[in-house]
């Protein structure tokens, strides 16, 4: 009977450790969007203003910013000013794809950031500048999206977790 | 007069870098590095053109470059260049900020680190008659920096007199016989000072409007300049000859190519102010100067003590003429 009862616990526990880890992801994304926008924005006035290179601009946003997107950001200014003949766009694909998995983004975020990728360090500052604005406002739509998909799956999951645990012990009683 | 016709003899050149190589598209700088070092060595510019083959200058002769590092005269076989190519490398020279060189751009070139100088041509943006950008670019002239230690010894006896007493100079010179370099020389062992001679170092300050005496990156000379050299980049000589010696206070101040009627004056301020002037301006002769109204009255007030015509009749920088106005 004790050892019914601990493996219903195991079953409920890890259940409900699914649930949550699922529901994570949707939790996680409108925050990852909209630090995004954040640190572009505050790529633009590193731009705009101060003149700085993009080495040192993205080496300001990831002081600036926490865990995932600070990593992104110092990772892509390590690869550059290492002078490997890597571009500013290459290096940015391989921080996205790097640091893939504590992002917590879907694929058409990642397209986004590609896209503004595409033209980094290569352009005059007025286009640099509009790049900027382009990935922000779509990476705002994408935000929006996210939030009601947080708002629907998050309560979801978390219950589909505990309740699915509750069913399989259930059946196995 | 005083002497003619000296040659110069020491010729130094920086060699080519890996850190040079570190602002050129990965495809290109393949190639280059198949070229053998004797011929690296040799290369005074490389230039690349959309669609176009790759080339070297030796100073002389121009070479295309082949896929596989051959020099030859054949265009035909010579390595293609990409658009992708030419845009990868500006994006390296800026270190993945065209935004932040597009200043400098709007003058045709950039100083790369180490002194080497790129000048680009593509599509000119302009604006209310002002250059606003340079855009499309589609070709490059990567100009390697070669710096003639020496290059001023046969004429240092005459613009110093004893320890540290510096002549007013005016270096007369047509393009492309080593007037920039005879300057970046003097400046040098003006600031080293001589041990030999018992020539003491003194302060010098330069005016480098087209960044061509010192080729600063990011402020800092690539050449060797000297110990006591301040250098004012990029500054219109008239506006940067009154600043340094407000701010530096230089014992003598070293300009290029004065042309304008502000250059004179700003000139003319300075020797005012009691710091000595070396300065250069294009021309053939003492007399072809003579000859342009606004060196005329210069040159009859004696302002300049010292006059340096240089030359090409025995190669590259030879020392033509000395006057000694006094």
């Amino acid at each position: 009977m004790v050892i019914k009862l601990l493996g219903a616990v195991l079953v409920i526990g890890s259940a409900t450790v699914i649930g949550f880890s699922m529901a994570t992801k949707y939790a996680k994304r409108p925050e990852t969007l909209r630090a995004l926008q954040a640190a572009l924005q505050m790529l633009e006035s590193e731009i705009a203003f101060s003149m700085s290179t993009l080495p040192q601009a993205f080496d300001r946003i990831s002081h600036s910013f926490g865990h995932s997107i600070g990593k992104l950001f110092e990772y892509t200014s390590h690869l550059i000013k290492q002078r490997t003949g890597i571009t500013a766009k290459e290096a940015w694909m391989k921080a996205i794809y790097e640091y893939n998995n504590i992002l917590h983004l879907e694929k058409q975020d990642k397209d986004i950031l590609m896209a503004f990728g595409n033209a980094l360090g290569r352009l005059d500052k007025e286009s640099q500048i509009k790049n900027i604005h382009l990935a922000c406002s779509k990476l705002s739509l994408e935000e929006k999206k996210a939030e009601d998909l947080k708002y629907k799956y998050v309560r979801m999951y978390k219950g589909l977790g505990v309740l699915g645990g509750d069913l399989i012990v259930l059946l196995l009683m | 007069m005083v002497i003619t016709n000296e040659k110069l003899i020491q010729i130094k050149r920086k060699p080519i870098t890996d850190m040079f190589f570190q602002n050129i598209s990965k495809d290109i700088t393949g190639i280059l590095k198949k070229i053998p070092s004797s011929a690296l060595g040799c290369i005074e510019e490389i230039r690349l053109k959309t669609n176009k083959p790759l080339m070297i200058y030796d100073g002389s002769t121009g070479w295309f470059v082949t896929e596989k590092g051959k020099l030859t005269q054949e265009d035909t076989t010579g390595y293609i260049v990409t658009q992708e190519a030419i845009n990868k490398t500006i994006e390296l020279i800026s270190n993945s900020s065209v935004y932040a060189i597009q200043e400098e751009l709007k003058n045709g070139f950039v100083t790369i680190e180490g002194g080497h100088r790129v000048g680009v041509t593509g599509k000119v943006v302009v604006s209310n008659g002002n250059i606003i950008s340079i855009k499309d670019i589609a070709g490059m002239n990567i100009r390697i920096s070669k710096q003639i230690i020496g290059a001023a010894d046969s004429v240092m006896k005459y613009i110093v007199a004893g320890t540290h007493k510096v002549a007013n100079t005016l270096i007369i010179s047509p393009p492309q016989c080593g007037k920039t370099t005879m300057l970046r020389d003097i400046a040098r062992q003006l600031s080293y000072g001589d041990a030999n001679t018992e020539r003491t170092g003194i302060k010098v300050g330069i005016v480098d409007e087209r960044s061509e005496i010192a080729a600063c990156f990011k402020g800092v000379a690539q050449n060797d300049v000297g110990p006591r050299t301040d250098v004012l980049d990029a500054c219109p000589k008239a506006l940067g000859m009154i600043m340094m010696i407000r701010s530096m206070s230089p014992e003598v101040l070293i300009t290029d190519e004065i042309g304008t009627n502000q250059d004179i004056s700003a000139l003319k301020q300075v020797l005012n102010a009691g710091v000595k002037v070396i300065a250069s301006i294009h021309g053939y002769s003492r007399e072809d100067a003579i000859r342009r109204p606004i060196f005329k009255s210069m040159l009859h007030e004696r302002f300049f003590e010292k006059i340096i015509v240089l030359g090409k009749s025995k190669g590259t920088g030879t020392v033509e003429q000395v006057w000694d106005e006094n």
